[in-house]
């Protein structure tokens, strides 16, 4: 999540917004934002009913009762022009996402 | 104006290598005994950056890292800092001098503050104080420090001096595309320049990165070399690839 803070200036030159969601409740949020020494865009809920907003998407693990880890870039028709699933260990290079804005 | 890191600043050398002086800048935690050691205690880390003289008398050095295994360096800091095999490689006329300031700094979390804070106060301090013609730099622990060595690495090469990174974990440093790097292939974390007490490899080592600097490299090009005498070889810490 640091990664895309430090990038938040160049995902707005794209007139792009950052979310981050997940399903846990939004003081779990607060204090998870806090441990990481503050996010300035906005962290979204999927608490109750828990996981809808993940499901929705197909991101949601029911074995694990967590969301996967993922990025959308939603355009501004509400159409998904990019979704990436990947390994919570991995470390998505934001430059693809700039690639999917540019092309917006 | 922000700079996609696709673009990849480049400081072409046009020196010799036996008339330059070089600098160490490490991501590594590396710090005088007598510093104020970086903050192991926050999780967010440290942004802050130490100082070390190019006098120094390497065991008067210690780590202060929490996120990599640093017991070689304990036992041997030119293995994250190879600041005397910078004088072996002066002694023997590879390199001209060695650069009278070199930057420790640690773990810090804080990404954004660190690109746009510290990583420019380095450049800027190597540039205005250093007297460096060519920065080597070298990371600490696998994932936050490979990268912003490479930012740090980046500032330094706007500032028109060439420099060279030697990476222990080359995709996670890839991403940040540096100007020039050495992957010594399979060293592990904490081992950027060798195993402690190896100076005939961790001089080979140096010598390898800094001659990167009189070659055709283009512009974020990473070189992989080979160095069986290293012994045992470590897999890489993996990350996202593209198109993946």
């Amino acid at each position: 999540m640091p990664a895309y803070e430090a990038d938040l200036d160049r995902f707005r030159e794209y007139d792009a917004q950052v979310l981050g969601i997940s399903v846990d409740s939004v003081p779990c949020n607060t204090a998870w934002a806090k441990s990481l020494g503050g996010i300035s865009y906005d962290l979204l809920s999927d608490f109750h009913p828990k996981g809808e907003v993940a499901r929705s998407f197909d991101a949601y693990r029911e074995k694990d009762g967590i969301s996967e880890r993922a990025l959308f870039v939603v355009d501004k028709e509400g159409k998904f022009a990019y979704v990436d699933i990947h390994d919570i260990g991995d470390q998505p290079d934001n430059e693809e996402l700039f690639d999917v804005l540019r092309k917006l | 104006m922000t700079l996609s890191r696709k673009c990849v600043p480049f400081t072409p050398f046009e020196r010799e290598l036996s008339k330059s002086t070089i600098a160490i800048v490490t991501a590594g935690g590396v710090h005088l005994k007598d510093q104020v050691p970086f903050n192991i205690g926050d999780e967010l880390g440290d942004l802050g950056y130490r100082e070390i003289p190019p006098d120094v008398d390497s065991s008067d050095l210690m780590v202060s890292h929490h996120h990599y295994d640093h017991r070689d360096a304990d036992e041997d800091i030119n293995v994250v800092f190879p600041i005397d095999v910078l004088r072996d490689l002066q002694a023997e006329g590879f390199i001209g001098e060695i650069a009278k300031k070199h930057i420790g700094y640690g773990y810090s979390q804080q990404l954004k503050a660190m690109y746009e804070g510290t990583a420019r106060e380095i450049a800027n301090d190597i540039d205005k104080t250093s007297r460096a013609d060519v920065v080597v730099l070298t990371g600490g622990c696998p994932s936050v420090c490979h990268r912003t060595i490479a930012v740090v690495q980046r500032e330094i090469e706007m500032k028109g001096i060439p420099t060279v990174l030697i990476t222990v974990s080359p995709e996670v440093s890839a991403q940040m595309r540096p100007p020039r790097a050495l992957y010594p292939k399979g060293f592990k974390i904490g081992n950027s320049v060798g195993r402690p007490g190896m100076r005939d490899l961790q001089k080979k080592v140096l010598r390898d990165a800094l001659n990167l600097l009189t070659q055709d490299t283009r512009p974020g090009d990473f070189v992989t070399i080979e160095y069986p005498e290293y012994g045992e070889q470590y897999e890489p810490p993996r990350v996202k690839k593209i198109g993946q």
